[in-house]
């Protein structure tokens, strides 16, 4: 009769041994999960916070047979930016011609910054302009208009 | 900008081109062409050798051109026609590079590459020929480029450029590669700079 109630006393101590170890390890795993969320949560805010577009003002200077005009110019590059990389990335890149010097033949364009390597590659690849040969060099990319302005005066080539 | 740049092919090279080259950042150039006297050249901060191309269809023609050009002062390409010519070029010392274009693009294979890679021979592919073609053929360009990547094999850009108009801004052409070609910059930037500097300084130093 000893033995029997022995032998039940033991199983009962190994069931809640068992039991016991399985909550805390429950309990750890939560733990785990409960840490990977708040990672993966973390990752995903800072993902939102690079979303956020950037402006980039790319110094650019133009070399061509005859002076070109500011439309021209615009309408060139806008063409050249479709062909290469299709209107849907036109419209999310939104390239502007911000100013343009006649004189000088210097300007900035200003882009998102995701989209600033496409417009470095349609503003190099731009050939003519309204039929005269032209090259279109980008000379330096800044993050500021102010900047830029000055760049424009004081790079040279 | 410093000045790093490297061009393995200038169709012609004329006083106004180098010296826009100069400004460019090149000083470097491999030239199938000239005007003008190299020294005068050296002179502007360029520093130019010149260039053989060498269209061959069989081995016995490449071998019969190659006994013929300087090969110690000027870079050799060869422009395989046949798979065979490819293979052979690949492991002659006597060739620099192995010029990769729209008519030729279907003989280099991962055979081809792995030759090559095994002797290490870089290729040579102009910028014309990855901007300016048609959809079909920058498509082969696309998959070539990107196998070439992949087996960690190095290649040269060359702008064929014959006139000033012709010529691209180095940064233009590294961010093509990227945007256009998935391309990654630093191995573009490896195709303008590294790999044709060592090419064209072996046969300056001759």
């Amino acid at each position: 009769m000893v033995d029997i109630i022995l032998l039940f006393s033991i199983i009962l101590a190994l069931i809640l041994a068992f039991l016991i170890i399985i909550s805390i390890t429950l309990l750890r795993f939560r733990r785990l999960v409960g840490a990977c969320i708040a990672l993966l949560r973390a990752r995903e805010e800072r993902s939102e916070v690079s979303k956020k577009l950037r402006r980039r003002y790319v110094v650019f200077t133009a070399i061509c047979e005859e002076r070109v005009r500011f439309s021209d110019l615009q309408e060139a590059v806008s063409s050249k930016f479709c062909e290469l990389f299709s209107e849907t990335m036109y419209y999310k890149a939104s390239p502007q011609l911000v100013l343009f010097d006649e004189s000088t033949q210097r300007g900035v364009y200003r882009v998102t910054h995701l989209y600033l390597d496409h417009l470095i590659v349609a503003l190099g690849l731009v050939k003519n302009i309204k039929g005269k040969k032209c090259i279109l060099l980008p000379l330096r990319t800044t993050g500021t208009l102010k900047k830029a302005r000055e760049l424009t005066r004081k790079l040279r080539f | 900008m410093r000045r790093v740049f490297a061009d393995i092919h200038a169709a012609l090279c004329t006083d106004e081109n180098l010296s826009m080259y100069y400004k460019l950042g090149y000083t470097l150039i491999a030239c199938e062409k000239f005007s003008g006297r190299t020294s005068e050249m050296a002179e502007r901060g360029v520093s130019v050798v010149g260039k053989v191309v060498i269209d061959a269809s069989s081995t016995s023609d490449l071998r019969e051109a190659l006994g013929k050009v300087k090969y110690r002062e000027s870079v050799i390409a060869v422009h395989p026609e046949s798979v065979e010519v490819a293979r052979w070029a690949a492991h002659d010392g006597r060739v620099d590079v192995i010029l990769l274009t729209p008519s030729n693009i279907r003989i280099f294979d991962k055979r081809q590459f792995s030759t090559m890679k095994y002797y290490s021979k870089p290729l040579e592919i102009r910028i014309p020929h990855l901007l300016y073609s048609n959809n079909e053929v920058k498509s082969y360009f696309y998959r070539r480029l990107n196998m070439l990547v992949r087996f960690k094999l190095g290649f040269a850009l060359g702008t064929s450029a014959s006139s000033f108009y012709e010529l691209l801004h180095p940064l233009v052409a590294v961010k093509a590669l990227k945007t256009l070609y998935d391309i990654p910059e630093k191995i573009a930037l490896l195709a303008l700079t590294d790999i044709p500097r060592q090419i064209i300084f072996r046969k300056l130093n001759v």
